[in-house]
């Protein structure tokens, strides 16, 4: 076994056994975005196969002036499908960021939970040698790098480090997020639409304090939880997450828009038969990049930043909305998400008028 | 030889009966032939290959297999014996039959190919055949190289094609393999480096070792392109010589110049040479066709089709004319295709049920299938076998020869998905500039240019995309080109 234990105590492994369970669960909290599962699992399983298992562990227990390395796919999932990371961006960003934010890290960490998210620091890790933080900046998948838990803790996403397969990187640094968020679009189409990048400068104390604990783990038990079910059965997925069976039907309208380079669409889905007084019902589910806002004949039931999924009945398959079809047959369920999200801090951040719809935040479960 | 019209031979090799129709230039059957099932091949499912463990079962398939491929060329040169008219004139036989490619899941039958990737730096994370079953892997994996080269998503490349890398790649198949795969980063948007990587495997390797691109596959990733292409290579010489059987008995009775066409999943031809080089575009290619012959016979282009067979009912549905979208994509073994999946329902006959409880099971997959396309018809094709059929289902003129006279009256296609972008140009551009290729591939794969149909555009947004762009998918669809019609020498 390659790794030493004297600088950290491991909480568990992520093994080739795992895989299946760490990136189905990843795909549920990616709330319809945050890419489509079968090439995570790959990326995963070539990892895994070539550095051996990943040890995950508690922040607390690493030294606690030693930095983490915060890492994420900034890939458009589309694009990323095409042409996926190569081997050597890990440790080109680990030297660029170790430069950059002065220190050394002795682990990495996710920092939000999509399939492709909770994945690409694994796999870093991996690359790497160095263990993975089982917790996270945002717990769930939000578009946003400065939608996390540690920007409402008082943290910026500065300095932002960017590196793509070819060699080309660039360090990004601004006082208010909203900058750092443009500089790193108008970087992205000059790196092919796919990087790796890290943000964040925290200690492992600091991220033993502010990142929330276990979402990989989470990740597994959830994906767990989907494997035990029956085809097209949320049952065990909503006993496990505390969630909720909104709405099922066939989907009949997609409406996209993407002129302005915000993707933006709707889903309409109707009630399956059979049908009360009042003929079919209607569930709207507004998105952008992830599932935003799930309203029943103009009442909305569920928003961000609780997760709204969308889930194959033929299939079982947790989607992603931009690849659902007309005629497909769906189960639309809501998870909760981290209580800090539903402070009036975190509604700022993650509710549904961050994304500039003007409706009141309404959590799962909510009368 | 202007002056006789064309006589279309459809012909459905099962699974069940074989049949075949001989159909004239104004879509009427003119004569039909049925060959009972062969109890010792075609149509007999054969064993199961023995599953690797218990989470990884075989594939799923609705195709019949054969591993002997005298079997189905026999029925062929029997089908066309038994309908062609003495001096025929021009002839053009299509072929509806799992093809190969239903021995997917069986890596006794697949042939160990060379895999070449393009696309390095990038995608060297994932190698290819990551997450393959490992006896699958081990039967097909050859040398394997990932080379610089491919594309940007805005069409520059990635790096130069590393011809250097491809001869050496090249030279350590040789004598190795029967046949390589080449896959290309963006190489469906620019099959530029895919195909001057084949013509350097070409020139190495001899005619004798087919070399397989993926760009034809679109609409998917990387992986799932290069998976399908390395499946298509691994089956390439079995279905080189199936489509070679097919063409020599073919040509046998019905003369050099009779046209050939095999049928594809969406229920569109497939030249031969196409069919060889891609033999998992079949897969499905029976139950499609009935959906297509069904579909003419009835005329309702949108249907929910019983297709009833030997092995039981399958149920599936049309619309407009096209297989409907499932939006997910088939799995062998948890290999990823570039191929879509078909909401099929099979309802097989069970002696442990009343007749009561199977009819229960048709109309749930009715509405199952039925969901999708609103309050469409529903229409009996094939031969009533032990499986009941609701009294309100429509039965076509015809209805027991509707897979072969979707084979005969079958169209070209070809569908465009991919990305535009359109910070150059607008996003009325980028759709002339989708449906003016499935116009295109269309015409390529066989249809009339004078009556091409072009569908409507589906606009697919992409997530977490920093610049204006947009993934569009259209379908293109045509009746071929009839020979006897144009007044030239064909």
């Amino acid at each position: 076994m390659r790794w030493t234990t004297g600088d950290w105590r491991t909480e568990g492994w992520i093994t080739d056994e795992d895989v299946d369970d760490v990136v189905g669960g990843a795909v549920v909290l990616g709330s319809g975005g945050g890419g489509d599962p079968y090439l995570p699992r790959q990326m995963l399983r070539a990892a895994l196969r070539r550095h051996g298992p990943v040890p995950l562990v508690d922040a607390a227990d690493l030294p606690p002036e030693s930095l983490v390395l915060p890492v994420l796919s900034a890939g458009t999932p589309s694009v990323l499908v095409e042409m996926f990371h190569g081997e050597h961006e890990s440790a080109r960003l680990r030297a660029l960021f170790e430069t950059i934010a002065d220190g050394t890290c002795s682990a990495v960490l996710p920092v939000q939970l999509g399939a492709v998210n909770a994945i690409a620091p694994i796999v870093t890790a991996a690359q790497l040698g160095l263990p993975c933080v089982d917790a996270d900046a945002m717990r769930r998948c939000l578009p946003m790098i400065e939608a996390t838990l540690l920007t409402l803790a008082g943290l910026t996403a500065s300095p932002v480090v960017v590196v793509d397969s070819r060699g080309t990187s660039a360090v990004l640094s601004a006082d208010d997020a909203g900058t750092v968020s443009r500089l790193l679009r108008s970087a992205m189409p000059h790196m092919g639409l796919v990087a790796l990048i890290s943000a964040y400068r925290l200690t492992a104390e600091e991220c033993a304090r502010l990142a929330p604990r276990g979402g990989l783990t989470e990740c597994v038990r959830i994906g767990r939880a989907l494997r035990s079910a029956a085809v097209g059965d949320p049952g065990p997925l909503l006993a496990e997450t505390g969630g909720r069976l909104l709405f099922s039907g066939v989907v009949r309208e997609l409406v996209h828009r993407t002129t302005d380079g915000f993707p933006r669409g709707v889903v309409s889905i109707e009630s399956d038969p059979p049908y009360d007084r009042r003929g079919a019902r209607m569930l709207r589910v507004d998105f952008q990049n992830e599932n935003l806002v799930a309203s029943c004949d103009g009442v909305v039931m569920v928003t961000v930043p609780d997760v709204i999924d969308l889930i194959d009945r033929d299939t079982g398959a947790v989607l992603q909305t931009v690849d659902v079809v007309v005629g497909q047959q769906v189960h639309v369920v809501a998870l909760p998400v981290d209580e800090r999200w539903h402070r009036p801090e975190g509604y700022a951040l993650a509710g549904p008028r961050a994304f500039g719809l003007d409706v009141d935040p309404v959590r799962v479960g909510a009368p | 030889m202007s002056g006789t019209r064309l006589l279309r031979i459809g012909i459905d090799l099962g699974p069940g009966a074989a049949t075949a129709v001989l159909v004239g230039a104004d879509d009427r059957i003119l004569a039909r032939c049925t060959l009972p099932a062969d109890p010792a091949g075609l149509t007999e499912p054969r064993d199961p290959p023995a599953p690797p463990g218990p989470s990884d079962p075989p594939a799923p398939t609705d195709l019949a297999g054969t591993t002997d491929l005298t079997v189905p060329a026999g029925l062929v040169r029997r089908l066309v014996a038994g309908l062609l008219p003495p001096d025929p004139g021009p002839v053009r036989a299509v072929v509806s039959c799992p093809g190969p490619a239903d021995l997917l899941g069986d890596p006794a039958v697949l042939d160990r190919v060379g895999v070449l990737r393009i696309g390095a730096p990038a995608t060297t994370g994932v190698p290819p055949l990551t997450g393959w079953p490992d006896d699958l892997a081990d039967a097909v994996c050859g040398p394997v190289a990932v080379v610089g080269g491919g594309y940007l998503h805005d069409g520059s490349e990635i790096a130069p094609l590393d011809t250097g890398a491809i001869g050496a790649f090249a030279r350590r198949c040789a004598g190795r393999v029967a046949a390589v795969a080449v896959a290309a980063v963006s190489g469906h948007l620019d099959p530029g480096h895919e195909q001057r990587a084949a013509a350097l495997l070409g020139a190495v390797l001899g005619p004798q070792v087919p070399v397989v691109t993926a760009h034809p596959y679109g609409g998917v990733g990387l992986l799932e392109r290069e998976n399908t292409a390395v499946l298509d290579a691994a089956l390439a010489r079995r279905a080189g010589a199936l489509t070679a059987a097919f063409a020599d008995e073919l040509a046998s009775l019905a003369g050099p110049d009779a046209e050939l066409f095999l049928m594809d999943g969406g229920g569109h031809v497939l030249s031969p040479d196409v069919a060889a080089a891609h033999p998992l575009l079949l897969l499905g290619a029976p139950h499609a066709t009935t959906r297509a012959g069904a579909a003419r016979l009835s005329g309702s282009p949108t249907l929910v089709v019983l297709d009833t067979r030997a092995d039981g009912m399958r149920i599936g549905g049309l619309d407009g004319g096209l297989v409907p979208d499932t939006g997910t994509f088939r799995e062998v073994r948890g290999v990823r295709l570039a191929v879509r999946t078909d909401r099929v329902v099979h309802v097989r006959p069970d002696a442990a049920v009343g007749r009561a409880a199977l009819l229960e099971r048709v109309r749930a997959g009715i509405l199952r299938v039925g969901a999708a396309l609103g309050d469409a018809p529903v229409a009996v094709a094939g031969t009533p076998g032990a499986v009941p059929v609701p009294p309100e289902a429509e039965r076509p003129a015809e209805a027991e020869s509707a897979a072969a006279y979707g084979a005969a009256t079958a169209e070209a296609s070809a569908t465009v998905d991919r990305l535009f972008r359109f910070a150059d140009g607008s996003l009325a551009e980028g759709v002339r500039l989708a449906r003016r290729a499935a116009r295109d591939g269309a015409v390529r794969a066989g249809a009339d240019p004078r009556r091409v149909r072009v569908g409507a555009v589906r606009e697919m947004a992409m997530t977490y995309v920093p610049m204006p762009c947009v993934r569009l998918r259209v379908t293109a669809t045509g009746p071929l080109v009839d020979p006897s019609a144009t007044g030239e020498a064909w």
